[in-house]
């Protein structure tokens, strides 16, 4: 089994030996996650020029059910520092959207089938530039996702040319950023902001406040990312809408309630006095703003792995 | 057997297809004509704006399984006095994928109630073929009342509950094969046991001929000349898709079928109006005993002895996100209850309601308003009552009815039958969700008062045909699924028969 770290001073001959004899990857494996790149087999003076080391990305779209990405473009700040993305406006800069596919019936060199393709000509946001491009993709070790490789050919009328832009992918993070949202704007004006997502997630550990006691993990180590991505890409438009004023409401209610500060500023016992009594509240909008943010507290907690082991047959309870 | 011809997902170029027969909506009634058809030799395709997800791929998560499986994620809103999501499936399969595969006959009772309004209905739906077909089905979709080795306690418990009340009850009759008792129904059944569409009758099309279009939105129905000529329809990947027919068969929903006839121009009649549906309300009780209610089967044990006053009640077996919702208190009081959510169970009643809203296709979604009636709202405060003295009387030391201005915590059945007296008659009061719709695309004799005639042809336009819920009359007081099917077999007849 070799590492992605072996390779970095890898011949061309030995990268695409690894392509051809490289084990399969499971679509499932890469979902919802990012992986740092690193180019391989180009010279030196290219790699000065574009980029060492960038972040792909693989994502289920809710709405069609395609395992889709994109790059993001990462500051050179060295081999094996930590990824920093670009930020164009505070967002991560994307580029070169792609769509995961099987390779039957794709045009590609031979032995390059053993994997999945990463197909440019299908991304979401259409690159021109790269729309004869696809990608082979394989992994460097049986039954994981952690570690992958591949390698850039361009496909045209039939005709397949390979090219020397080998990539190693490395597992790195879950994904917390899609950018189709943000290029949306009817979809951008729903997604909530980074500060209200916080308000969010404070009102859901407040809601749920699990301490890692009983087994049950706390509510802030979980992972909430698949929720998230969930949430965004299939809820109601409406639903969507319709929590921003949910959440202003129970974060500011506070104010004229009594504690004469927002939710964000009281202590643990006070917010849950707070909630209980708007699980009550005589105004339909306050209750129904309590019940939906507790259920999507709950979706969000038991999304997670962790926390849904704990209930599995043969554990306690 | 690959079960999709054609994956929307993929297809990026205009695509031209022709048929004898396309249908819109691969849910139990689709798939039912579909079946059919192809079994009498038609070339059929069958067009599904959802995907086919493989059992294995099933997502435990909640949320996850709502956002792959169910319209909206489930939060599809109906609007009105007691605004309520309505659930409906979108995948290859329709919402038989996320049913709790509860199985019953078309009520005679409604048949013959059915057959009073309009005597036409009673001469185009006699009751021997309805049950025929039924019979067929069911045996076909391996419908059996469910297993008390895979019942789980939150079904036996409900038993214990009927017999302590004194309330007519049995096991659910489910269509499934080789259940588990994996109480993941609700999110797909990993293991392929329940018999839904996308695992019966769609590759019982599939095996004669027929062709499935799925990641494929219906835009709007081809009409020339008074004539429907085909579907139009976008894929997933954003191409366009026209389907020429010589028939054309609506059955994608009561909410999805009048909002298509509208978008085409087929305002004639009473199309969208008259949304009937069952509003389900549930109650949650907690045990001194696990109960475990996410597992065992999901629903499995039903009370029908309030049927008569429009009140069915059935066990719930939803995921622990849901349960966990479901139960009181917020904080560390919620964090404790959650440690222990294996002794809290959550039963639901379906109302029969006499209310009637309106279904009209929007901007992107469709617009649906639904308001209860009074005599509603006083059946589904019966419903909290029944809810709650039933899982009293099972066993359960608390009931929390949830319902602002009574007791949170309702220990003893005197408490609980209090509240018929003393419960909110606002609906808002009430947490509902809805299901079961019809009603929407009527079948009758009279062309001003519906929008299919009673062999569910279209009254103004020819080769056009709905054979889903839309068509029925009124809501039936029971699970549809069969009478669903039962009814797209009697219009799969009647297109066999003009052909």
């Amino acid at each position: 089994m070799t590492t992605a770290r072996e390779l970095r001073t890898a011949s061309t001959r030995l990268l695409r030996q690894h392509i051809v004899d490289g084990y399969p990857v499971d679509p499932q494996a890469l979902e919802g996650w990012v992986y740092r790149g690193t180019s391989l087999g180009l010279p030196r003076i290219v790699e000065k020029l574009t980029w060492k080391n960038f972040q792909k990305t693989f994502y289920r779209e809710p709405g069609t059910g395609k395992l889709i990405g994109w790059n993001v473009r990462l500051e050179q700040d060295g081999i094996d520092a930590p990824s920093r993305p670009k930020l164009r406006r505070g967002q991560p800069v994307t580029e070169w959207h792609y769509e995961v596919i099987e390779p039957a019936g794709v045009p590609m060199p031979k032995g390059f089938d053993r994997g999945l393709v990463i197909d440019y000509g299908r991304g979401r946001v259409p690159d021109l530039s790269m729309r004869f491009v696809k990608d082979p993709l394989v992994s460097l070790s049986p039954n994981s996702a952690d570690e992958l490789i591949g390698v850039s050919y361009v496909a045209l009328g039939g005709v397949c040319v390979e090219t020397p832009t080998y990539f190693t992918l490395v597992r790195e993070q879950r994904i917390t950023d899609v950018p189709y949202e943000r290029r949306a704007p009817t979809i951008a004006a729903l997604r909530l902001t980074s500060v209200e997502r916080e308000w969010a997630e404070m009102l859901f550990a407040a809601i749920v406040a699990t301490t890692g006691d009983s087994g049950l993990p706390p509510f802030a180590s979980t992972d909430r990312s698949g929720f998230w991505l969930s949430f965004d890409g299939a809820a109601a438009p409406l639903v969507r809408a319709g929590l921003r004023p949910m959440l202003h409401t129970l974060v500011f209610l506070p104010v004229v309630s009594g504690f004469r500060r927002p939710f964000f500023r009281l202590s643990p016992d006070e917010q849950v006095r707070f909630l209980t009594a708007a699980a009550s509240d005589q105004r339909y909008f306050v209750r129904q703003a309590m019940t939906t943010l507790k259920t999507l507290a709950c979706f969000a907690y038991f999304d997670d792995p962790t926390v849904r082991a704990r209930f599995a047959p043969g554990s306690a309870p | 057997m690959t079960l999709v011809a054609l994956d929307g997902r993929h297809v990026h170029a205009r695509h031209h297809a022709r048929a004898e027969v396309v249908i819109v909506g691969s849910g139990p009634a689709g798939a039912t004509v579909a079946a059919d058809l192809a079994r009498a030799g038609a070339s059929v395709i069958v067009v599904e704006e959802g995907h086919h997800v493989a059992p294995e791929a099933f997502a435990a998560s909640g949320v996850r399984a709502m956002a792959a499986l169910y319209r909206d994620m489930g939060t599809s809103l109906a609007f009105g006095n007691a605004s309520m999501p309505y659930l409906q499936g979108v995948a290859v399969g329709g919402t038989s994928v996320i049913n709790g595969a509860i199985s019953w006959r078309l009520p005679p009772e409604i048949l013959a109630a059915w057959a009073a309004d309009d005597p036409v209905l009673g001469d185009a739906l006699p009751y021997e073929v309805i049950a025929a077909h039924e019979a067929r089905l069911e045996a076909r979709l391996h419908v059996h009342p469910t297993e008390p080795a895979i019942a789980g306690a939150k079904n036996l418990l409900m038993a214990r509950g009927a017999e302590a009340t004194g309330a007519a009850h049995r096991p659910i009759r489910r269509n499934t094969d080789g259940c588990v008792g994996a109480g993941r129904c609700l999110q797909g059944c990993p293991h392929g046991a329940k018999l839904s569409m996308d695992r019966s009758l769609l590759p019982d099309a599939v095996a004669r001929g027929a062709r499935i279009f799925a990641g494929v939105r219906a835009l709007r129905v081809l009409v020339e000349r008074g004539r429907a000529v085909g579907v139009r329809g976008v894929t997933a990947a954003g191409a366009r898709v026209d389907i020429r027919a010589n028939t054309v068969v609506l059955a994608a929903s009561a909410i999805q079928t009048p909002c298509l006839l509208r978008r085409s121009g087929l305002t004639h009649g009473p199309v969208g109006d008259g949304l009937a549906a069952h509003p389900g309300v549930s109650v949650t009780g907690r045990f001194a005993e696990p109960v475990r209610s996410w597992q065992g089967a999901t629903q499995g044990h039903e009370i029908t002895g309030y049927r008569g006053e429009g009140i069915k009640l059935e066990v719930l077996g939803f995921d622990l996100s849901i349960l966990a919702s479901r139960v009181p208190g917020v904080g560390a009081e919620l964090a404790r209850r959650i440690a222990e959510l294996d002794r809290y169970a959550v039963w639901g009643a379906a109302i029969r309601a006499s209310a009637r809203g309106r279904v009209r296709p929007g901007r992107s979604r469709p617009l649906v308003t639904y308001s209860l009636t009074p005599d509603d709202t006083r059946r589904v405060r019966r419903a909290v009552r029944i809810l709650g003295e039933t899982l009293l009387a099972a066993g359960a030391v608390e009931v929390y009815p949830g319902v602002p201005g009574f007791e949170s915590v309702v220990r003893d059945r005197a408490t609980m039958a209090r509240f018929e007296a003393a419960g909110s008659l606002t609906p808002s009061d009430y947490a509902m969700s809805m299901t079961h719709l019809f009603g929407t695309a009527r079948m009758g004799g009279d062309a001003a008062t519906s929008v299919v005639r009673p062999d569910f042809r279209h009254h103004t336009t020819a080769h056009l045909y709905v054979a889903d819920s839309s068509v029925f009359p009124t809501n039936l007081g029971v699970n549809p699924q069969i009478p669903i099917m039962a009814m797209a077999a009697r219009c799969a007849e009647a297109i066999a028969a003009s052909a």
